[in-house]
Order: structure tokens, then sequence, then C-alpha cells
């Protein structure tokens, strides 16, 4: 049987996400996982050893040669091992929901602050289940949004004004909008309705310049 | 004895300073929105979705962005002139508003989708939580938890399925076919947090409130003072957020 640490690398698991920075994403530690999925799996072979054991005691109960008390001082002994085993599954399966959970809220966040589309860099630190969800996430948020027909992703931060002036980063052609047609090309500063523009800041298309300018 | 009756009228002058005049009753849609928004803020339980209430307050601000609209393009048509720029500027100020109106309509939603992930468990596996999500949540957001609960439970599970025999289940610790209702202690559900304090403000005079009742059967109950605020858990006073007008607010 292999080494089990009793939840030492669990304890590895929980101490990474936690010491990562709020809001980042680390990639995700696939081999910690399947470490502790392993150690899951060894201690889970140590409870049915000991399982068989128990009942070998008890099978022997005819032979007579022990006595009741003595034959319950071991199978105490043996259900301890199980229960320590047993425990130990728990406190490792504890420890990767933890890390699953954290991972899955920064995810949601990405949806809320990014969008539907996850850029590359923060794509590849996915798992390919972490993955699914969030398209999944994203799936059933567009049509919670589509029925109560609001889209709630706009105005995260109260609003000061109802037009923002922005800066355009990259060229992007003309954008048809609410005031007319506008000219995105770069370095141009534009005064834009604040949800016609949010969408383009968060892209990286434009930067909103100093509030109080406007 | 006129002495206690000074101290009486400063008391309740004072208690009256507290309350806030803009959150007394009002009938505008978008105090009423407000209210409700900040009601469920600060609730740790959900509440009951104000659906008419948005809507009216949605139509409105819809009609109201139409006008604004239209008088910006009559006057575009007209050309400007001086009476143009004063009228500009109410424009200007009603636009603010209706931002304003809209930020509070999506935080509303918003809050409610918050609070409705963190206990998408409690309301689909526990009969309390069902209860609740039949009378409280609105027909999308039933839908949504729904799908949200299932997402989770999946990602969870396609991680778990690693684990020995019995420990794969997403919701609880341990699971076997022998399971029964007892164990249900193993489940991993988190469930509001009803008896964590908060501030109330009574809004009125409430006589011999009961608070609790001790295993004798005798009540415990309290004269709460109108504008009086107190720190209390969630519990205790919950139901007088319910009554219409509502006899206390979170603050």
């Amino acid at each position: 049987m292999a080494s089990t640490s009793f939840g030492k690398k669990a304890c590895e698991l929980v101490r990474e996400i936690a010491e990562s920075e709020a809001g980042t994403l680390p990639p995700y530690n696939q081999d910690l996982m399947r470490t502790i999925a392993d150690q899951c799996a060894d201690h889970g072979e140590a409870m049915q050893t000991l399982a068989v054991q128990i009942n070998e005691v008890n099978d022997a109960e005819d032979d007579g040669a022990e006595d009741a008390d003595a034959r319950e001082d071991k199978t105490g002994s043996l259900r301890t091992g199980m229960f320590a085993h047993h425990q130990a599954i728990l406190r490792n399966k504890r420890a990767m929901l933890v890390y699953l959970n954290e991972r899955m809220n920064r995810i949601k966040d990405l949806r809320w602050q990014i969008g539907t589309g996850l850029p590359d860099n923060v794509s590849s630190n996915l798992s390919h289940g972490e993955r699914a969800f969030f398209t999944k996430y994203s799936e059933n948020l567009n049509e919670y949004m589509r029925e109560v027909d609001l889209n709630l992703t706009l105005d995260l931060e109260p609003p000061k004004h109802h037009k923002i002036q922005v800066r355009c980063l990259e060229d992007r052609g003309e954008l048809f909008t609410r005031d007319g047609s506008v000219d995105l090309k770069r370095n141009t500063v534009h005064l834009m309705w604040r949800e016609e523009a949010q969408p383009l800041i968060r892209e990286g298309v434009l930067e909103q310049l100093d509030d109080d300018g406007c | 004895m006129s002495d206690e009756d000074d101290e009486e009228e400063d008391a309740r002058r004072m208690r009256n300073l507290n309350l806030d005049e803009a959150f007394e009753p009002v009938t505008s849609p978008v105090m009423r929105l407000k209210r409700a928004w900040v009601r469920e803020r600060l609730a740790p339980e959900m509440m009951t979705r104000e659906d008419a209430l948005v809507e009216a307050v949605k139509t409105a601000v819809e009609a109201q962005e139409r006008a604004l609209t239209r008088r910006a393009e009559t006057r575009a048509e007209r050309g400007g002139g001086a009476e143009d720029a004063s009228e500009k500027l109410m424009d200007n100020v009603m636009w603010v508003e209706v931002n304003r109106i809209k930020y509070l309509l999506r935080e509303y939603a918003r809050t409610r989708l918050r609070k409705i992930e963190a206990h998408a468990f409690y309301f689909l596996r526990t009969e309390e939580g069902q209860e609740r999500l039949s009378e409280r949540l609105s027909e999308a957001e039933q839908k949504y938890v729904r799908k949200y609960a299932i997402a989770v439970s999946e990602h969870y599970e396609n991680v778990l399925k690693e684990l020995p025999d019995g420990y794969r289940d997403a919701v609880k610790e341990f699971a076997t076919k022998f399971a029964t209702d007892e164990e249900e202690g193993s489940a991993m559900i988190s469930k509001p947090k009803t008896d964590s304090f908060v501030f109330f403000r009574f809004r009125e005079d409430v006589v011999n409130f009961v608070t609790g009742e001790d295993d004798d059967g005798n009540t415990d109950s309290v004269d709460l003072k109108r504008g009086a605020i107190l720190l209390a858990k969630y519990s205790m006073f919950k139901d007088l957020l319910h009554t219409d007008p509502p006899k206390a607010e979170l603050v």
C-alpha cells in the first residue's frame, strides 16, 4: 500500500488556494488533486482490509478459543482503525471541495467582470470541468437576463453620470450608437453612453477617463 | 410626575430622530423598490420577490427614456435656442435619475441571484427550502437555481468520482445505500443563518410582542417603541418585516 499521509497533501492544496491573491486564478493543480484522490483510494482499500479482518475475528467465534472480551478488544481496535481511515477520506474530500468551491467562486466573478468570452491566458488555467462549468453558468445567466429583460452585468458600480468620456485603445472602426455612429480609432476620445461603453471597456477596447472630467 | 412625562417626551423625540423620513411609508414605486432592495441585502434569508413593483418601475423607466429621447430629437430638429439650454440641463438631471433607478433594478436582481446561488442546495434539497422556493422565488429565479445547482453538482461530482464508493456525493459527506433520514446530519448544505444579528428599526409601537417561550409555557415579551433601533437575532422580529405596511425595517 502506498504511503498515506493522512491529509498532508490535502492541507497543501487548501493552502495553495488560500494563499493565492484574491481575484486571481492560479493554474488548476491536477497533479495534487490526482494524488489526493489516489490517497483516498488507498484509505478505502485499507478500510476494506480492516473490514475483512473484523469479519474474520467475528467468524472465529465458534472456535471458542477466545472469550468474548478479547474478541471485543480486537474488533474494537480494528474499528478504530477503520474510523481513522474514514475520517481521513472525509477530510480529504472536504479539502478538495474547498479548493473547487473557492475556484468556482472566482470563475463566477469572471463571468460578471469579463463577460462570456474568457481570454486565453485565463482559460488555460482552468480544468476541463471548470471550463464546462463556466459555459453552463454563463448560459444560465444569459437565459435569466433574457427572461427578465435586463442586462445585469452592467452598472456593477453605482452610476454617476449617464455619459462617460472614454479613450479608444485600439482601432475598432465604426460603431453605431444611439447618438449616431462613432469612429473608434486608436487614441481618440469620445463621449459615450455608459451602457454602450461598458461592454467595450471590459473588452479592453476603451478606457474610461477620469469620471469627474465629464 | 411632570418630570417623568418630560423624560418620556424627550426619549420619544430622540427616537423620532432615528426615523429616516424618506423611509416612511411612501407610495412611490421607486422608493418602495429601494426599500425592498435594502431589506433584501440585509436579511439573511430570501425575501418575497416584489414582482409587480419591479415591473411597474421598469415600465416607468422605459417610458421616461422614450420621452427623453423624443425631447432630444425635437430639440435637434428645432436647432439650439436659449430656452433649450435649460431644458437640456433638466434632461441631463432626468437621465441621471433614470440611470440610478436602472442601477437599482439591476442591483436588486443581482442581490437576489447572489443569495440564490449561496443557498441553491438548501432550496432544492431540504423541505424547508423547497417551501421557501415556491413561495418567494419568481419562476425565472426557480429555473435559474435548478440549472445552477445542476452545473455545480456536475462539476463537483466530476472530480469526486475518483473517490471510493460512498464518498462521491456532492451534497452529502458520506452516503451509502443504507443511509437513512437520520444521517441527514452528513449533508453539506448551507442554510440561511436566521439567527444572525441584524439591526431592526421599528416604525410603529408594538405592545407586548412575544419573543419566546420557555419550557414551562411562560412567554417573554417586550414593548417596542416607534423609532427605536435594536440589535437582535433576525429570527426574533422577522415577522414584523412582513406586515403591510411593515412595522419594522432593517438598517
